[in-house]
């Protein structure tokens, strides 16, 4: 068995990741935020694990190029399995065994589905890696420590205080295994794991009373984990490929004993792939109406019209309203709504998520941006970039908003802070161009679109995060809408009227 | 080893090293463009260092603080004294000046701006200042704290942490933190929706009350402690939000019903100060003297009987709030009946926050076109009136902006306010001071300093609610955590 074969499945991983889901990678960065300032640095260290999630967040960024995000994720991989092999002494025979929690990882970040809009851990697209790549590397220091003068056991709370603070959660999943480690392996073995345990349990309480004060008392275990709850309900299934990556390590950290036993059992790599590949497969997040919406967001946002209807063509079954919409607005924007709307695929199929999704939470923000309710789109970016975190996408839309508000001071704040990011400071300077001439903006491809739209007259009013509803609502019953406007605004409600969805739930 | 040494010392040599002014430059007519804005601004002695950073394109800087023959010299874009120099150099142009030239190169060019001054008041500032971080948004809210800062140093710590009561599902707003004649240990601050009460801090003591009654509006909101009876009064009540679908304010925050009732904490009893029809009344203040309590009250009468959220939601413009007084005596506990401070709506405006001078002579305001929610109106400013001659209020032309003005208190000498400002972008607020002097004349104010001087423009957060403080809160937002995770008192409600 060749030690370097189990490698060899990675860039197949990357691959796929960036051929399958390069959408969703692409907006996955666009839902995180990494600024070059110590005040973001600072910002991510007031909670346990903070350098965790400032790490991940800069790492999200490079997914701006799928195949570079998702190759730099297999090497990340690739590094990890070569510690586990390192750190538990591994044979080249047991090698492939490192391919199950690499799987865990990957299932971890291609089961989220619409989570991606609503998870509020910074970097979760990285931060198991990277948590489990630090908590087996302290287990790997440990083990390389000399049993003299008790420098193990001394490193047990040193390494667990210092993984908890930087990496939260696998701080004390390092100790675990570093206890696991003692047990299996030292004399000193009772001490260690005893140490390990009460570090387990003293480290987050002593750090919670002395030096953070973000993380409520409940939590300060798990901090460092995503958190799968919407409203007052918790989805236990998406800490399944957590808990098997947690499990799968310590079965591999404890069955040291046992190499050599049951050599036959586990030789065959591809004995693995069969139980590997199909568990992938079925956890892997396949819903068709989920990735075209993606494609269609990014279309947009190239004002790619074309290529939004195209995709809208090719939907599979019943399309989601938010595709409904977008697919729509193409058709506004190209001025074929009345020829071609009802030749193409419509309907109000609910998101494929265990919870309710809003269109506002989702497409919602770049839809109102489009149609000219920029207030509407500014509101909605300041509510989700508070309570689920600020992205790229809403400082974007915030600043296109306060542009086309004519504030160009406030547009101004948010490119400044998208001139600290790596790869959205071009797109900054090169829309700054707009503050300096605002006279060109109509020659915008997208902005010059917008502006038509806009309108003069106010009303105070609320949407009740019903964006379609409230949408023709504005265009049919106030004055100022455009005649194509309420051309599309009646279609819309002819269809539904024909087709009685309903409209009040997305 | 020598040679690590060597290099060591001559690391710690250049550190050392003296920066050097520009001899060799060409004088520019204009002043520098400088964030934040301090040119000509009137400081308190006591102030943290005014660190400033040169936005004029330059590819190095050096920045020359001066006053009274002793200097403090930085290099940089980012000019940032050290803080002993600072305080030295403070010291020094008490009552006068400290004349701060920027100096700047590019392609190996020095140019000199013309220089300004830093007026240095001799009148001292409260050391501390307490406000809640918050980010600007409407509906949704996530992390709060509230925080204190000290003014002398950059040394700024939480007391409270609305996350340490926060779960996944269950969201905690903290707010409206106010304090007795700025002392930190009488202090208090609500908590809505999860563990949601009053928390009451009086001379170490702390307690949580709950003041959800039915025979009030809701709980106690908008408060103001008695300057020395163990008394708070509150506004309660019903707000609503509309959202603009174009106009640059974005949101109106209306209350659809309000009245003022007083909070007795000795007794843990709650009456009725102002309870009248078709008024909405808000915000009340007491007088230092304690004998008369201020508040702001528009009439408002619905088309109907009842009230109905659509017909204000309509006519939000019609809100117009004036300011009021009670008389208040302290022996009887008893209330006078309302007098007409200043009729804004006579002028087609709304005035809100009404705050007076420790000495009881300036009444300092916030004004807008409508309603009571300024921070959300950028038309909003600060106005003065002299109580004491009943004179017509002024605005604060010195420290209002084109955009928002609207939270302010008084330090505990009358000799500064500090006042909520959204000029910079009109989006994050941010905290502003001014001098006053024995005439009621304002100065330019100046924003918080900041170590680092971009500070304010990367912080996704407003400053709400800025109060001087004489000293620290002692309570760590795990004491304030455990506080509120307890069953709120419920008070008693008793009729008027």
């Amino acid at each position: 068995m060749r030690r370097w074969l189990p490698y060899a499945y990675l860039p197949v991983v990357a691959v796929l990741l960036a051929v399958l889901e390069g959408d969703v990678l692409f907006r996955i960065q666009e839902q995180n935020l990494f600024l070059h300032t110590p005040l973001f640095f600072r910002q991510c260290m007031v909670t346990a694990g903070g350098l965790l999630m400032w790490m991940g967040a800069y790492l999200t960024q490079f997914l701006y190029y799928p195949m570079l995000g998702a190759g730099l994720l297999c090497l990340l991989w690739a590094f990890f399995m070569w510690m586990l092999g390192r750190t538990f002494h591994l044979p080249d025979q047991w090698m492939p065994i490192t391919l199950v929690p690499v799987a865990c990882l990957l299932i971890a970040n291609v089961d989220l589905g619409y989570w991606i809009y609503y998870l509020k851990l910074r970097g979760y697209f990285f931060d198991a890696t990277l948590g489990a790549t630090v908590a087996v590397g302290l287990t790997w220091i440990y083990r390389c420590l000399p049993r003299k003068a008790y420098l193990r056991t001394i490193f047990v709370p040193i390494a667990t205080t210092i993984g908890y603070v930087f990496f939260g959660f696998y701080g004390l999943w390092a100790a675990i295994l570093m206890g696991i480690t003692a047990w299996r392996t030292d004399s000193r073995r009772m001490m260690d794991g005893l140490l390990a345990v009460a570090s387990v349990i003293i480290v987050p309480l002593v750090c919670y009373y002395v030096l953070f004060h973000e993380t409520n008392l409940v939590n300060i275990y798990w901090v460092g984990l995503p958190v799968f709850a919407f409203r007052q309900e918790s989805f236990f299934a998406y800490n399944l490929p957590y808990i098997g990556l947690v499990v799968s390590i310590m079965l591999i950290g404890y069955s040291e004993k046992l190499i050599g036993y049951s050599k036959k059992l586990i030789v065959n790599p591809i004995s693995y792939l069969l139980l590997i590949i199909p568990c992938v497969a079925v956890c892997w997040y396949k819903d068709d109406n989920f990735h075209r919406e993606q494609s269609m967001y990014r279309s947009i946002e190239q004002s790619d019209w074309e290529q939004v209807l195209k995709t809208a063509k090719g939907a599979k079954g019943e399309p989601t309203r938010a595709m409904c919409m977008m697919q729509n607005l193409a058709l506004f924007r190209l001025g074929r709504q009345g020829d071609e709307m009802f030749n193409y695929p419509n309907g109000a199929k609910r998101p494929n998520a265990p919870f309710p999704i809003r269109i506002v939470h989702t497409q919602g923000k770049m839809l109102y941006l489009q149609y000219g309710v920029v207030n509407y789109c500014y509101r909605w970016c300041m509510e989700d970039g508070v309570e689920h975190g600020w992205t790229v996408a809403g400082l974007k839309m915030m600043a296109k908003c306060s542009l086309l508000n004519r504030e160009p001071q406030a547009a101004q704040r948010f490119l400044n802070l998208l001139k600290k990011t790596d790869f959205n400071k071009d797109w900054a300077i090169q829309f700054q161009t707009h503050l300096q001439t605002p006279w060109q903006i109509t020659k915008d491809k997208e902005l010059g679109a917008i502006i038509p739209l806009l309108r003069k007259d106010n009303f105070l009013t609320a949407d009740q995060s019903q964006i379609e509803m409230f949408l023709i609502e504005q265009i049919l019953s106030t004055p100022g809408s455009t005649r194509e406007q309420q051309e599309l605004a009646r279609l819309t409600i002819y269809y539904y009227q024909n087709n009685s969805f309903n409209l009040v739930e997305q | 080893m020598s040679r690590l040494a060597y290099l060591l010392f001559s690391l710690f040599l250049l550190s050392c090293r003296q920066v050097q002014v520009p001899a060799d430059y060409r004088q520019l007519s204009e002043e520098p463009k400088i964030y934040p804005d301090y040119i000509g601004v009137t400081v308190p002695i006591n102030i943290a260092p005014l660190n400033i950073e040169l936005l004029n394109a330059a590819n190095d800087a050096v920045t020359r603080f001066s006053a009274e023959g002793f200097e403090v010299v930085c290099e940089g874009l980012k000019a940032r004294p050290d803080m002993d120099d600072w305080h030295q150099l403070t010291e020094k142009a008490q009552g006068k000046s400290i004349s701060v030239e920027v100096f700047a190169e590019n392609d190996g060019k020095w140019v000199r701006f013309k220089p300004f001054d830093i007026f240095v008041s001799p009148d001292s500032i409260d050391p501390w200042l307490s406000y809640r971080l918050i980010s600007p948004s409407y509906v949704s809210y996530e992390e709060l704290t509230l925080n204190q800062r000290c003014l002398e140093s950059y040394d700024e710590k939480v007391f409270v942490d609305n996350m340490l009561c926060s779960t996944e599902s269950g969201g905690q707003c903290v707010n409206c933190h106010s304090f007795q004649q700025h002392n930190p240990g009488r202090m208090q601050f609500h908590a809505r929706q999860n563990n949601g009460g009053t928390v009451i801090v009086y001379d170490g003591k702390v307690e949580k009350i709950s003041m959800q009654n039915a025979n009030l509006l809701s709980a106690g909101v908008y408060p103001a402690w008695h300057p020395w009876l163990k008394l708070i009064a509150y506004s309660t009540n019903k707000t609503m939000q509309s959202f603009h679908t174009s106009d640059p304010n974005k949101i109106e925050v209306l209350d659809s019903e309000s009245d003022l009732i007083l909070y007795d904490i000795d007794h843990n009893e709650v009456t009725t100060i102002e309870q009248e029809p078709d008024e909405l009344e808000v915000f009340p203040f007491w007088a230092p003297d304690g004998k008369y309590l201020y508040f702001c009250s528009a009439h408002f009468k619905y088309k109907t009987d009842s009230v109905d959220l659509e017909d204000i939601t309509l006519r939000y413009k019609e809100v117009k709030y004036n300011i009021y007084r009670k008389s208040f005596d302290p022996q009887t506990m008893l209330f006078g009946k309302r007098e007409l401070v200043f009729a804004a709506d006579s002028l087609g405006m709304s005035a809100t926050l009404p705050r007076l001078s420790p000495d009881g002579r300036w009444l300092l305001f916030t004004m807008g076109e409508w309603g009571c929610f300024h921070i959300w109106h950028h038309d909003a400013d600060l106005w003065m009136m002299d109580i004491s001659k009943q004179l017509a209020p002024q605005a604060l032309d010195e420290c209002n902006s084109a955009d928002t003005e609207s939270y302010h208190s008084w330090s505990s000498n009358g000799r500064w306010i500090v006042f909520s400002s959204r000029r910079n972008d009109g989006v994050f607020t941010r905290p502003f001071f001014a001098h006053v002097n024995a005439n009621g004349k304002t100065t330019k104010p100046f924003e918080l300093p900041a170590a680092d001087p971009d500070y304010h423009r990367q912080l996704l957060k407003s400053y709400n609610v800025p109060e001087f403080m004489r000293s620290p809160i002692t309570q760590t937002p795990q004491q304030m955590a455990n506080e509120l995770k307890k069953e709120g008192k419920r008070v008693q409600v008793k009729s008027k």
